[in-house]
């Protein structure tokens, strides 16, 4: 993977279906989950991540090294403001996927604790049922036909809000 | 290639609602980037989001989503008789037109601060004169409020007759982060012991964007703990913005039209945006990164320009638009006896903000040896890089990214 900083200690992650992933434990670190694993020293050389496929683990190390290269914003930091505008513009075109993947990088990013992230995923969400009826919302996220209120149950949910909705 | 295309339907359609499964806190979170009336709009997707709005800690209530106020109103009285009392309440935005005396305003700040609210954001739009009692606020748990004033019904900030006016005064005692938009601020606010900013005694952030100072007195922001300050496009034409924070590390100013005295000795980072230059400040002992940005400095005094860089002497890394160095060009006489300022300067960087012909007076004045004299005398080891604008038209872009980068 990256050829910069070959002296930094490399970390390897192994997605679901046994792709290997070797990368800066710098990167490794923004997952608050890895950092425990690492600081508890019960990380091996090899960080298997039996629910996470090759294809959300890439999306996540891209996420990661981005925001790992960028400095980070904290009280006693200078606010380099294009920095800010240069992570938001990446945020904004890493969201631009399907919402399977993005529902796959939402429950990988909160099983590795990556605070960010998740933030990210849930406005990408948000942003995708908002102003939109039940039905639209239901395709969106594909809720499952088999889980949907009986008509009964949803004549009184809407029966019960519909005050909320004069 | 059938029988695995089936089994992959399969195993999408038994994994597809996976946000099902997701914790209650995460579905929260996406229901917080929307009002509340779209969370208990999701209440009929599934019996998994039926009661979630009961449990969400953000409220979010905003009268354009009414008719009229009065159904307003009743949406936030149901909202919250309907909703968990027992569950916290760590972020509530509410914007209302109308009065801020409406007994829906004061019941929402009430159940904000009796669930210990952390993050409240209030935005009033106006459409005539409008009195805020600041009495509103009292909260011993709030740490970051922000208050707006938008203007409803009629063209922005055209009509004098609508207008914002605070009143009594605040109790915020756990306040770290304050930001005002589009807030009138008054000078007999602004007294030292019981001022606006002075009563958030654990004030760390402050944000003014848009802010009109009124009173010829001017505004005194006098704060010991202040470290973040942000002035926007406050306008004080008359007056003078005193600014003493001893603490300050970052601090930017952005199209400002008045005079201004700051004291803040320990500022590390400054970014100054077309602002004219009546600026007095005492010496700051050990700024980091400076970046100043006039994009017209044609009708500035030269001595108030190499003054305002005097005072930034113990710079490491400076940014200033190549317009500055132009102007200084045609006024060398100024400079010829000045001795470079800067001595600890680890880089410049020189960057035209204007970059089209039309945008640019007629005659320009190349650089001059003596202002770069002047600029790098001090520190003959500081990396310099200089932007010209054939480079800024070449790369046809994003100019952002040279300015700062």
């Amino acid at each position: 993977m990256s050829t910069s900083s070959s002296s930094s200690k490399k970390i390897v992650l192994k997605s679901a279906d046994n792709e290997t992933f070797e990368i800066d434990e710098i990167v490794a670190l923004e997952s608050q989950a890895i950092k425990n694993m690492i600081e508890d020293e019960c990380a091996d050389n090899v960080i298997p991540l039996g629910n996470i496929d090759s294809k959300t683990l890439s999306k996540i190390i891209e996420y990661c090294k981005k925001h790992a290269e960028s400095p980070k914003k904290d009280d006693n930091a200078d606010i380099d403001e294009k920095a800010v505008e240069d992570l938001k513009s990446f945020d904004a075109e890493f969201a631009k996927v399907d919402m399977p993947l993005i529902q796959d990088i939402l429950m990988a990013a909160n099983f590795l604790n990556i605070d960010n992230l998740i933030g990210l995923m849930c406005r990408t969400i948000a942003d995708r049922i908002k102003g939109k009826t039940p039905e639209e919302i239901r395709k969106i996220l594909n809720i499952n036909k088999n889980d949907l209120l009986s008509p009964e149950q949803e004549a009184k949910a809407r029966e019960e809000n519909s005050w909320a909705f004069d | 290639m059938g029988e695995k295309m089936d089994s992959d339907t399969k195993k999408r359609n038994v994994e597809s609602d996976r946000l099902s499964n997701l914790p209650d806190d995460l579905i929260h979170k996406i229901l917080s980037f929307n009002d509340t009336i779209n969370a208990i709009g999701m209440s009929s997707l599934s019996p998994r989001w039926r009661y979630i709005w009961k449990s969400i800690p953000y409220l979010e209530f905003s009268s354009d989503d009414f008719s009229t106020l009065r159904m307003f109103s009743k949406f936030i009285k149901n909202v919250l008789s309907g909703r968990d009392n027992e569950r916290e309440v760590s972020s509530v935005k509410l914007k209302f037109r109308g009065k801020a005396s409406q007994a829906f305003v004061k019941k929402v700040i009430d159940c904000a601060f009796s669930h210990n609210v952390q993050q409240l954001t209030v935005t009033c739009m106006i459409d005539s004169k409008v009195e805020f009692p600041l009495s509103l606020f009292s909260s011993h748990s709030l740490k970051h409020l922000t208050l707006k004033s938008d203007y409803y019904g009629s063209r922005k900030g055209s009509d004098r007759r609508t207008s914002i006016t605070l009143t009594s005064m605040w109790e915020l005692p756990a306040l770290t982060t304050l930001h005002l938009d589009e807030i009138p601020l008054c000078d007999d606010n602004t007294d030292e012991g019981i001022g606006l900013i002075s009563k958030c005694v654990n004030l760390e952030n402050l944000t003014l964007t848009r802010c009109r100072i009124m009173g010829s007195n001017g505004f005194k922001i006098c704060h010991p703990r202040l470290s973040n300050v942000k002035i926007e496009r406050v306008s004080c034409e008359a007056s003078t913005v005193c600014l003493i924070a001893p603490q300050l590390k970052n601090l930017s100013i952005r199209g400002w039209l008045g005079r201004y005295q700051i004291f803040a000795p320990d500022l590390a980072y400054l970014l100054l945006e077309d602002i004219n230059l009546n600026f007095t400040a005492d010496d700051f002992h050990s700024l980091e990164k400076v970046d100043i940005c006039i994009s017209s400095p044609y009708d500035e005094v030269p001595f108030e320009v190499v003054d305002l860089l005097q005072r930034l002497h113990s710079v490491k890394s400076l940014a200033l638009n190549l317009e500055i160095l132009e102007f200084l060009s045609s006024h060398v006489e100024g400079l010829s006896h000045q001795p470079s300022p800067f001595g600890n300067l680890e880089s410049l960087k020189v960057y035209p903000k204007k970059v089209h012909e039309w945008e640019l007076p007629k005659e320009i004045v190349t650089v001059s040896r003596e202002v770069k004299n002047y600029l790098l005398d001090g520190s003959p080891s500081a990396k310099f890089t200089m932007v010209s604008r054939e480079e800024c038209r070449l790369s046809s872009g994003d100019l952002l990214q040279l300015s700062l980068g």
